[in-house]
């Protein structure tokens, strides 16, 4: 069986198979332990401008079959003048038992700071947001928890990250067109391995860079938040017709640079904004080895009207 | 965009983890010390015990691979790496004549190699692999053939270079085992060795090396497809008794 042959079909229980299953489907979900009101699935979806977006956030099947929390985590917001799409989405670190928590916290921060700093709208300039206010954001908001948390009075952020790590990737899509037509946007992923792609006519294209892309041997090594770090944002524009999936390794380690059969089978789902609980089928299909929680927030700019 | 048929045959690749066993078949492994059983009887418990314990979850199966060595005067591949559901009958390791380390990590480095040309071609990716490796000490090669060996195989510029963890019954020492160790103290993850203490039974210690590498190999597949420092193998000893120091 080869990666070009292999398709995708239904389970009999409803959800995806792309390629192989494994034997994913006989998992059998058991409770988080000591993480309670922490939903298994997230999910939201919505149309805003020129953009529909959905965004969906599921415990994998390694934590669903271990009895760990879903670490992955995002947020998904307009500013106050609904010019902008923001959002975050970001992994906590399956080595922190608080690292779900570092998820939120980086999510929360970087959409409240996307927010302050495009507060002049249309005028907003992409070039000059303070990502690094950001991260200092993010880093004292996990901090403060961690000392609440091991009701401590100090620790040094390396102590922080072994309770509570995450990776972040953080953008913001104008929802109205540029007199061109393009839609400006910006994507900075602050640490870690976490993507965004870009899927138009000629399939999926990565804005960050892809994780373990050339290499021969796997790797999960990561460079999580708390962590000093300079961000590389990166200013793109959108095209009508195109999507833009931010998402977290869970879905970045099948889908590699998209040229395979995950991202077929994702740019077929979808060509088109699905029904937002269907989103959350196609984001949770079973596929052999990857076990991983999984998000991502995927961003839909309308086509030009024909 | 255009992928040609190698990027998509890369986007398709699916993870796994492989685990060698290696263990020590010279002749003073047959001999009981204490117990009534030797410790080759021991050693072949731990094939079909950790067989067992990855069949028990529906998911390690499908990300763990498990092959097995043996080393006297020469080394023999007794399991060629495989899905452990593929494994009919479990293989048995005999005991021959001398016992030369030089010899087991030679064709560590081979059948690695061989092994992920074949998961690749099998359109796998593989994290590096765990190797662990069982003996009662006393090499009877030269030191410098060892190191040599050892060297090759953990080599920097081999990408491959297995995660290395001795398990020493009968003779071995500390001393003489930490030198096979890697990656080792003062690297970023490093392994450690496994020496019985004085006067345990080598057979009962050796049924304590199946309960370490099966829930390395629980803890590693949780890894293997989540983010996080460790890169794939996962030591994990917190069962561990006091048999081993």
């Amino acid at each position: 069986m080869t990666g070009t042959e292999v398709a995708w079909a239904r389970h009999p229980n409803g959800r995806w198979i792309v390629g192989d299953a494994g034997n994913q489907p006989s998992v059998v979900a058991v409770p988080p332990v000591l993480v309670r009101r922490r939903p298994d699935v997230t999910l939201d979806g919505g149309r805003v401008g020129m953009l529909d977006y959905r965004a969906a956030s599921l415990r994998g099947i390694g934590h669903l079959e271990t009895g760990k929390p879903r670490q992955d985590s995002y947020v998904v917001t307009v500013t106050r003048d609904d010019h902008w799409l923001v959002g975050c989405v970001a992994d906590g670190v399956s080595d922190g038992r608080m690292s779900h928590r570092a998820a939120d916290l980086a999510c929360e921060k970087l959409a409240a700071e996307l927010i302050d700093g495009l507060a002049a709208g249309p005028e907003a300039d992409l070039g000059t947001l303070d990502w690094a206010a950001g991260v200092a954001g993010v880093n004292a908001a996990i901090h403060r928890e961690f000392l609440h948390t091991a009701k401590v009075e100090e620790a040094a952020l390396a102590d922080v990250r072994a309770l509570m790590s995450t990776t972040a990737v953080a953008f913001a899509v104008a929802t109205q067109a540029d007199a061109d037509g393009t839609h400006r946007a910006v994507i900075a992923s602050l640490a870690g391995d976490s993507a965004a792609l870009i899927l138009d006519g000629e399939g999926w294209r990565p804005v960050t860079a892809v994780k373990g892309d050339g290499e021969e041997v796997a790797s999960n090594a990561v460079r999580p938040l708390p962590r000093e770090v300079e961000p590389e944002p990166v200013t793109l524009t959108l095209r009508p017709g195109d999507v833009l999936a931010v998402i977290t390794d869970g879905i970045g380690d099948p889908m590699g640079s998209g040229g395979g059969v995950v991202g077929r089978f994702l740019a077929e789902q979808w060509a088109e904004p699905p029904d937002t609980i269907e989103f959350a089928n196609q984001v949770g299909f079973y596929r052999k080895t990857f076990m991983d929680d999984r998000t991502v927030i995927a961003v839909w700019v309308a086509p030009e009207p024909t | 965009m255009t992928t040609s048929a190698t990027d998509t045959h890369g986007d398709d690749r699916l993870l796994v983890l492989p685990f060698y066993i290696v263990v020590d078949v010279s002749l003073s492994m047959s001999v009981p010390q204490g117990g009534d059983k030797s410790a080759i009887q021991a050693a072949n418990e731990i094939l079909p015990t950790v067989i067992d314990g990855i069949e028990a979850s529906p998911t390690l199966g499908d990300v763990v691979r498990l092959g097995a060595v043996d080393f006297s005067d020469d080394a023999r591949v007794v399991l060629r790496l495989d899905d452990v559901r593929n494994v009919n009958p479990i293989p048995q390791f005999t005991v021959r004549g001398a016992t030369s380390y030089a010899a087991a990590f030679r064709l560590l480095r081979q059948e690695i190699e061989k092994d992920y040309a074949q998961l690749r071609g099998d359109n796998y990716k593989a994290y590096r692999p765990a190797v662990f490796f069982i003996t009662d000490g006393e090499p009877t090669d030269d030191q410098s053939d060892i190191v040599a060996a050892y060297n090759d195989l953990t080599d920097p510029s081999f990408k491959l270079r297995p995660n290395l963890i001795p398990f020493g019954v009968g003779t071995a020492t500390k001393d003489q085992l930490d030198q096979w160790v890697y990656p080792k103290e003062g690297s970023k993850k490093p392994m450690r060795s496994y020496v019985m203490r004085d006067g345990a039974d080598p057979a009962k210690a050796i049924t304590k090396v199946a309960e370490i590498l099966l829930s390395s190999v629980i803890a590693s597949a949780q890894s293997v497809s989540e983010q996080g420092s460790a890169g794939g193998f996962v030591l994990d000893d917190e069962d561990l008794d006091s048999d081993w120091n």
